[in-house]
């Protein structure tokens, strides 16, 4: 059994293949279908044109059969335009002939139903010129048309053929045939547009799920770079800091090996003493350092920025009430941070400590905190009136471990650098300007 | 002036305890040396600078130091241009300071904490006399 559909599909599909756009592919499949449908239309012509004696319109049925065979064939041959044209001019020439034979109002009529059609079956649309030569080549037909009816008589009369009981037959027959032609082709050009739009969708995910896993992939960097730094540190923490009372204490006890007078083993027994408390101390930075990371596994939540500094203010009320420092607020009472509260609270009781150790010896310490908001970041500024740093010495070693500058015995060296590694905890920045005796000023910024 | 003909070494470290022992331990290899302990390197300077002092004939740096560090002071050191050894004398074991300090032609020798009699000796034998050795 001949598959019928199956046929129409092979022919629509001449000259079809993937290295044309989808749009023309889709032109050039309607183009095929136009000429089956003409071929399949007009062929009973044959049979009323015969039986009517009318030789001539036979001639010319057949003349647009081998038309619309041609389109097909160039099409096949990827001569996609010549077949575009011959369509037109073919199609064309047979409506004239046929207007010359059976009389022009029925040309007319094709002229008017299918002349703008042909617009639409145009094979390059983005060539502009081909469109203009298509229409022109339609204006020249319908002159061409106007000018057979004026100056000559048509062979025969449309009556001649309309009086036959089977074109009647015929024509309900063709109908029958466009419906179902154009039924079976929307069905199949839904099929193609859904394949079209899943296609579509599916790249989307695509470049979804390759956006999300360059994001993880960077995120998984971030925090890797993050872990090493910190490894980094802590070798770093470990071979400098944690050795030198170390060494301090080999150093004592290989004095006291030797040296037998009584009162200085008894300096050499102290100072082996005070080194393993500075090591004690240095061993519990380390765990205040590291512990500090674990802090990310809290959630993040709205924080207000007023009530976290009120809690700082009791954390460090000792502090503040001996020092007679004075915190002040400039910003809204109502801006809240979708932040983690445990590491909010130690950015901020770090600086503040740090401003009231560093306070000038003859003023109170007083400690301005703004804070606002734009669309991308929150910044939050911290100034002070302190003894202030030489930035341009020391810049690059503000938020370093165990750097501390003047004379302050308090501060230990650890306040800064655990400020700074929080607030990148948080995936902020932190910057630092400063002027000696004139006072410290901490920015950090966060992402929103 | 107050030269002395006791020749003469510096130790410029933050650690105060560190300075102790250096301190301790030289006096009793070397009774005769005369020690001079800096917890500031722009202190150790400051002394280099000023003509009237007596000039060590070692300096014992150590490199990890807030505000001035063992490789601020050899940049301020060099433009002095005194003709002094410096030995790096450091908790530190790490190698990127060790690379560091190899290239630094101004610095004779990097010893690591704490500071041995060996390890002195050895640095500075050609301008003492081991007390061991006489």
């Amino acid at each position: 059994m001949w598959n019928i559909r199956r046929i129409a599909a092979k022919i629509t599909h001449a000259g079809v293949n993937d290295a044309i756009e989808f749009e023309k592919q889709y032109r050039l499949k309607s183009m095929n279908l136009l000429c089956i449908i003409g071929i399949l239309i007009i062929s009973p012509y044959y049979v009323i044109f015969s039986l009517t004696g009318l030789w001539y319109p036979v001639l010319i049925v057949f003349l647009f059969h081998l038309s619309f065979l041609t389109v097909i064939f160039l099409n096949y041959l990827t001569y996609y335009n010549a077949g575009n044209y011959l369509l037109i001019f073919g199609t064309n020439m047979g409506i004239l002939g046929m207007s010359y034979c059976i009389g022009f109002d029925s040309g007319f009529h094709l002229y008017f139903l299918t002349g703008p059609l042909f617009i639409f079956w145009i094979f390059d649309l983005d060539q502009k010129r081909y469109i203009a030569y298509a229409i022109g080549l339609e204006i020249f037909f319908v002159v061409l048309v106007f000018l057979v009816k004026y100056y000559f008589k048509p062979l025969y009369s449309w009556s001649d053929v309309a009086s036959l009981d089977i074109y009647y037959l015929n024509m309900s027959f063709n109908l029958f045939l466009i419906f179902l032609l154009f039924y079976n082709y929307t069905k199949y050009y839904q099929l193609l547009t859904d394949s079209l739009v899943q296609k579509q969708r599916n790249l989307e995910e695509e470049v979804i799920k390759r956006i999300q896993s360059e994001e993880y992939t960077n995120k998984l960097f971030k925090d890797l770079s993050i872990s090493y730094k910190n490894l980094e540190q802590f070798s770093y923490i470990v071979s400098h800091n944690v050795r030198a009372p170390l060494s301090n204490i080999k150093g004592f006890l290989s004095l006291y090996e030797a040296n037998l007078q009584a009162v200085e083993n008894d300096t050499v027994i102290e100072s082996v003493r005070e080194s393993a408390e500075r090591l004690d101390e240095i061993l519990m930075d380390l765990n205040v350092l590291l512990s500090a990371k674990n802090l990310l596994l809290e959630n993040k939540r709205e924080v207000n920025l007023s009530a976290a500094i009120q809690n700082v203010g009791v954390s460090l009320a000792a502090e503040i009430q001996s020092s007679g420092a004075t915190i002040k607020e400039e910003f809204e009472r109502d801006l809240n941070l979708v932040t983690i509260k445990t590491i909010l609270h130690s950015i901020l009781f770090n600086l503040f400590q740090n401003s009231i150790r560093h306070s000038k010896p003859d003023s109170r310490p007083e400690i301005i905190v703004r804070a606002k908001k734009t669309e991308e970041y929150t910044e939050l500024t911290i100034s002070d009136n302190g003894i202030g740093m030489d930035l341009e010495k020391y810049n690059d070693r503000v938020f370093m471990l165990y750097n501390t500058f003047g004379d302050n015995k308090e501060g230990r060296g650890i306040g800064l650098f655990l400020v700074k590694s929080n607030v990148e905890m948080l995936g902020g920045r932190i910057a630092v300007e400063s002027a000696i005796n004139v006072g410290t000023t901490f920015i950090i910024q966060f992402k929103n | 002036m107050s030269t002395s003909d006791k020749p003469m070494v510096f130790f410029i470290d933050d650690d105060p305890l560190s300075n102790k022992f250096n301190t301790m331990l030289i006096r009793k290899i070397h009774p005769d040396v005369e020690i001079k302990t800096f917890t500031k390197a722009e202190d150790a300077l400051a002394d280099l600078k000023n003509e009237k002092n007596q000039k060590p004939e070692v300096i014992f740096l150590d490199l990890n130091m807030p505000v001035m560090n063992g490789w601020d002071f050899m940049a301020e050191f060099k433009k002095i241009g005194l003709d002094i050894e410096v030995v790096v004398l450091t908790s530190s074991n790490d190698s990127s300071d060790k690379e560091k300090a190899e290239k630094n032609n101004q610095i004779k020798d990097y010893v690591v904490k704490p500071l041995t009699k060996n390890a002195f000796t050895g640095v500075v034998k050609k301008f003492f006399r081991s007390k061991d050795e006489e």
